[in-house]
């Protein structure tokens, strides 16, 4: 008889599904191996995952030569969690029974969970070798893999290997929407790799000329972007609207004046749709302390529209990049240009106060929250001058609005709470505030750094140790490797000190940091630890 | 006259005495009963006797019959055994004589006793006394009594057996009927007793038989007979009565006659659930040589479904033009399948709409058995162990595909292979370790069924050395029963391999056993943690699992001491001029240790010969490339050099 595996697994065969006679089940001295499976499958049924794993063990340690059992094994295992052991059970399955379907279905699927394991763990070439390989089979949803593989490569750099991860697994037209799904979501980075790659793979629209033009001026790239220019408007000569103001665009950030080669010599009229997305970019810079270009992109907001509310976070970058001078050379300048009541008197504060004119400041703060109550950055500002006076009872009226906020689901109001309860030295709220936004944004180094400083000011510095030790070993930030070094060096641990702080100068030259540094040697000449 | 009739009286008083001191001085004649002289491993036949009477009738035999039974035995060779016997030739510890039959009489009656007294002693033959021990506290003398039994004991042609205390007795169950004391739980005091109580009862009811016996005996009894064969899965039994059942068995017997269903056992059968032929009070000799015949194990393959002899009727059927018929409700076992394992069959039935058609393979009792259930729904491949049915494959009938009528099944060791109709092959399907052996048979539902077209092979169980099993070729791997591959060397760290595992999963996938073997050996400088490198590289779980015995390629007994240790049984491979020193060797263990054994074809024989009285035939395998008739039982060993090297 033809015994092959190969036709085994045929539809019209259902294996060990049936217990007849399942009230039996506890009675008889050892359980049968399809007894076991089945017992797992039912606890799986119930999401009883410890009890199916103990089950799919047992069915395994009786029968390892059978391949069911190592498959409810693996199954169980992904279900868990735990994709590098549930690989290793579905290859064996495999191994015992190379045509079932259903394994070689989930094969890939265990392959991407391993692959965001490595990844998470940081074995970059063994998380790209799962992904590769589970994209060789049948995976459900794989352009979401390829999608995601492929940001995160672009915005880890290097871009060549992002790129050809994106060659190998898209065709041109796939690779052109990535562009502009990214674009879409202000994810600069995997946008233009993803356009760029397009582009050499012969998708050369004007909607993409455009896209990557503007790409390119934003990162400050204008150097590769005059050198295409020429090439690109040659290949098209009909710009939609929208491209042409992308491309007017990009050459005004990039400070170009060679518009006479625009196929539309007359800038378009400014649309809020852009200007938005330029707010939302400068933001994204700030955010990442990238000074020079959110001062840059905020240069061009003011220029496009005076009366954006985002002259406060104008003004920050521009003191960061320049000093106070700076902030009040870009607020009068601006100040002169906008029509909108509420901006200029919140402008004319924000100037006020640059100049120690704290009173003032808060007037015409109070005058532009009259215009329009409803600006949170003005709110949190005059919430700051107010503490600076002393006035911690009206600034107590400010967080009073924003928890007001916050219980009508305004998630942003957490952030400028958390900070104003560590002001005002409330430390568990600002503290549960802040546990709750690093759990909402695990990434993000900034809510675990300002969460380890509520600790450290609580007195829990120890935690605050751990937790800023644990981020700074999962990534590189000034910021957590600046308050470690404190801590250290308030816990007379000086060489630790020392470490966090050399690593911190390599990502940003800071007088803070350079002060720790000298400390901590002086502390460690002087006493051994 | 008067002084002659004195002394005539007086000569007759003599001629009294003489005769009662002749009688009574005259030594009762010694069985013929030599273990030494055994060497059979292929198993023994059971009979029992419900009892014997003057005149026979019903279930019992008279007394003529007995004889006339006993003589026919005596006359065609068989050679009766004691229980001890059963449980070390089960034990793999000692052999049997040629046509071993254990003679079983039921009841503890006193006139089956006084019956066959006599006629064991004119045959030199021995039997098993088997005691419901309430009966024997009972007035009169229809059974024997406590100090009957400590007599009996005594006897050479006796041995004893329990059947449990009261377990013979009826109990009272819900409802107001009477039921079955071992099986049912007992309505008492206006209710139904607990789990716990019948459970209770049930092992004080062993307990209570073995503490009699042992008092009047002075030693344990091995053996237990239950009563009517009913161990817990017959209907009305409750769910809990089989387990409850074998648990006692196991702590107070060593071995059971548990079912009544055929009179072979083999040397793999369960101690604790062997079988027994009841012998009717209507057979004469030759019905009861008939039905041992029946049972006789055939190794040879069944071609076609030949005539009623060839099989053995529960209901009623026959055999006839190609084809077994059987009424509704029947079964029909081949003749001489019950040591049945590793075997190909296929067949075609015919199955009225609504009917239902049954085989069974490795049937070993209605508690342990494999069926193919087929059915309007459609076929499903089932297990049966103790009292769970557990479906392992399921093909179910649709309108485009009914049920098919043909069928091929295949098993080897604990993997089963079923192709039906035009449907792609199912397996390899798990078997449990507990379903081995056993009948093959056929059982027809609620409407008469007709099988056609049946042939069953006994597949070849050859032993392959090699170093890759999966490069063998396909019909060398089917062939294959056990693998060994040169995994390690006494000069080299014990590794074990990606390959060797992925290999091991192949073998075993096909219900191949794998013994990885050490070459390189004797070694008497090897170091003494190599037994635990050994282990510690198969404690993989696959390998854990798999891998339960080693190869040493020569007798190496330190070694093999510390695998032992290490959970490992072993089999040496020896030339044959070594074999005698080795069976003679006290590092041989004979309950567990495989040889293999190599040389000429004349020395091999000879050493199997010697090693056949020694230790069972299928512990012992001959290392040959050629084709040779082979010892019933022996396993042939061949060497293939391809394959790539793990």
């Amino acid at each position: 008889m033809k015994h092959g595996l190969s036709r085994w697994m045929a539809p019209v065969w259902a294996l060990g599904l049936v217990c007849d006679v399942c009230a039996a089940r506890d009675r008889g001295a050892a359980l049968s191996v399809i007894e076991l499976i089945h017992r797992a499958r039912v606890e799986v049924g119930n999401t009883n995952l410890p009890a199916a794993r103990l089950l799919a063990e047992q069915a395994v340690a009786v029968d390892p030569a059978y391949a069911d059992t190592w498959k409810q094994l693996g199954r169980v295992l992904m279900l868990q969690g735990h994709p590098e052991e549930a690989l290793n059970a579905i290859d064996t399955a495999l191994e015992l029974r190379p045509d079932d379907r259903e394994l070689r279905r989930w094969r890939p699927g265990i392959l991407r969970d391993l692959g965001w394991s490595h990844w998470a763990r940081g074995e970059r070439d063994r998380a790209l070798a799962c992904f590769n390989e589970a994209l060789k089979g049948a995976l459900d949803n794989r352009e979401a893999l390829v999608r995601q593989v492929f940001a995160l490569l672009a915005e880890a750099g290097p871009r060549e290997e992002a790129a050809a991860f994106l060659k190998q697994w898209t065709d041109t037209q796939t690779q052109a929407e990535l562009g502009y799904f990214f674009f879409e979501r202000d994810r600069l980075v995997a946008a233009e790799i993803a356009f760029d790659t397009a582009l050499t793979s012969g998708a050369r629209s004007a909607s993409v000329f455009s896209r990557v033009a503007f790409l390119r001026a934003l990162r400050g790239a204008c150097e590769p972007l005059a050198r295409d220019l020429k090439s690109w408007l040659a290949d098209n000569e009909a710009f939609e609207r929208e491209e042409a103001e992308f491309l007017h665009e990009s050459l005004l950030l990039c400070a170009m004046r060679e518009s006479g080669e625009l196929p539309q010599r007359t800038a378009p009229e400014p649309t809020a749709a852009l200007t938005d997305r330029l707010e939302r970019l400068a933001r994204a810079r700030l955010a990442e302390r990238d000074y020079a270009q959110a001062y840059r992109l905020y240069a061009r907001i003011a220029a496009r529209d005076p009366n954006r509310r985002c002259y406060l976070r104008a003004a920050s970058a521009a003191t960061a990049l320049r000093g106070d001078a700076g902030a009040l050379e870009f607020l009068s300048a601006l100040a002169e240009r906008t029509r909108d009541p509420a901006t200029r008197a919140g402008i004319l504060g924000r100037l006020a106060r640059i100049r120690g004119e704290a009173d003032r400041a808060v007037a015409h703060y109070r005058e532009s929250l009259d215009a329009d109550p409803k600006q949170a950055d003005l709110r949190y500002e005059l919430f700051s001058t107010l503490i600076s006076l002393g006035r911690r009872d009206e600034a107590r009226d400010q967080l009073a609005w924003f928890i007001e906020r916050l219980k009508h689901g305004d998630s942003s109001a957490q952030t400028p709470l958390a900070e104003m309860w560590a002001t005002l030295e409330d430390y568990q709220g600002a503290l549960n505030m802040w546990t709750t936004l690093a759990k909402q944004y695990p990434s993000s180094a900034y809510y675990v750094v300002e969460r380890a400083r509520v600790l450290d000011r609580m007195g829990r510095s120890d935690e605050a140790r751990d937790s800023l030790m644990d981020l700074t070993r999962r990534s590189e930030d000034a910021q957590a490797l600046q308050l470690l070094a404190e801590i250290l060096l308030r816990q007379n641990r000086p060489l630790d000190a020392l470490d966090a702080v050399e690593r911190g100068l390599r990502i940003e030259w800071s007088p803070a940091l350079l002060r720790l540094r000298d400390q901590a040697l002086q502390r460690a000449t002087r006493a051994p630890e | 006259m008067k002084r002659l009739f004195h002394l005539a009286q007086w000569a007759a008083l003599i001629a009294l005495v003489l005769f009662a001191w002749r009688s009574l001085m005259r030594p009762i004649p010694a069985p013929d009963y030599h273990p030494d002289e055994w060497s059979s491993w292929r198993g023994f036949y059971a009979l029992s006797y419900a009892g014997v009477t003057r005149k026979g009738g019903g279930d019992y035999v008279s007394t003529a019959q007995l004889a006339e039974h006993l003589h026919a035995l005596h006359e065609q060779g068989f050679k009766t055994i004691k229980p001890e016997d059963v449980e070390t030739f089960l034990q793999g510890r000692a052999p049997l004589p040629d046509r071993a039959v254990l003679l079983l009489f039921e009841g503890g009656r006193k006139d089956s006793y006084l019956a066959a007294t006599p006629l064991l002693r004119r045959f030199g033959q021995v039997a098993t006394m088997c005691v419901p021990t309430i009966l024997t506290r009972r007035w009169g003398s229809f059974y024997l009594r406590t100090s009957d039994l400590k007599r009996f004991a005594r006897q050479p042609h006796w041995s004893l057996a329990s059947m449990g205390h009261a377990a013979i007795l009826p109990i009272p169950v819900e409802g107001g009927a009477e039921g079955r004391f071992l099986v049912q739980r007992q309505w008492k005091k206006r209710q139904l007793e607990s789990l716990d109580a019948y459970r209770e009862r049930v092992e004080k009811d062993f307990a209570q038989a073995q503490a009699i016996l042992q008092h009047a005996t002075s030693r344990p009894i091995k053996l237990y007979l239950l009563p009517f064969a009913d161990a817990g899965t017959s209907p009305g039994s409750i769910p809990e009565a089989e387990e409850t059942i074998r648990a006692c068995i196991e702590a107070h017997h060593r071995v059971a006659f548990t079912r009544a269903d055929d009179a072979f056992n083999g040397p793999d059968s369960d101690p604790l659930q062997l079988t027994r032929l009841r012998v009717r009070g209507s057979w004469d000799a030759q019905r009861l040589l008939q039905g041992l015949a029946k049972c006789e194990p055939r190794p040879e393959p069944i071609a076609g479904i030949g005539d009623n002899s060839q099989w053995v009727y529960d209901g009623n059927g026959f055999a006839a033009t190609g084809s077994l018929n059987l009424a509704a409700g029947a079964r029909a076992w081949a003749r001489g399948s019950s040591d049945w394992s590793d075997l190909a069959l296929s067949f075609e039935v015919n199955r009225p709409a609504g009917g239902t058609a049954a085989l069974y393979v490795r049937y070993a009792g209605p508690s342990r058995y494999v069926r193919l259930w087929l059915d309007d729904a459609g076929l499903r491949i089932q297990e049966r162990l103790g009292s769970t049915m557990q479906t392992l494959a399921l093909q179910p009938a649709t309108a485009g595909s009914p049920t098919p009528s043909n069928v091929a099944l295949r098993t080897r060791g604990n993997r089963l292979w079923v192709q039906a109709g035009l449907a792609p092959p199912a397996g390899p399907l798990p078997l449990s370790r507990f379903t081995t052996r056993g009948r093959i048979g056929f059982e027809a539902g609620a409407t008469a069924i007709s099988v056609r077209a049946f042939s069953a092979t006994p597949l070849p169980s050859l032993v392959v050395l090699s170093q890759s099993f999966r490069s063998l070729d396909r019909a060398l791997q089917d062939a294959t029963a056990l693998w060994i591959p040169t995994w390690f060397h006494a000069d080299r760290a014990p590794e074990f391999t990606p390959n060797m595992r992925s290999e091991l999963l192949a073998a075993a996938a096909q219900g191949v056993q794998v013994i990885p073997r050490i070459a390189g050996l004797p070694r008497p400088d090897l170091d003494r943690s190599f037994a635990e490198h050994v282990a510690e590289s198969l404690s993989e779980i696959a390998a854990r699992t798999l891998i339960t015995r080693i190869a040493l390629s020569a007798p190496d007994f330190p070694l093999a001491e510390r695998l032992r240790q290490q959970g490992y049984s072993i089999l040496f491979e020896i030339q044959a001029k070594d074999a005698h020193a080795l069976l003679r060797s006290p590092h041989l263990e004979r309950e567990s240790d495989l040889l293999l054994i190599k040389g000429n074809a004349l020395a091999v024989g000879e050493a199997l010969a010697e090693a056949e009285r020694e230790i069972p035939t299928s512990r012992l395998i001959w290392k040959t490339n050629q084709e040779l008739a082979l010892p019933p039982g022996i396993r042939r060993a061949v060497q293939i050099e391809s394959g790539e090297p793990p």
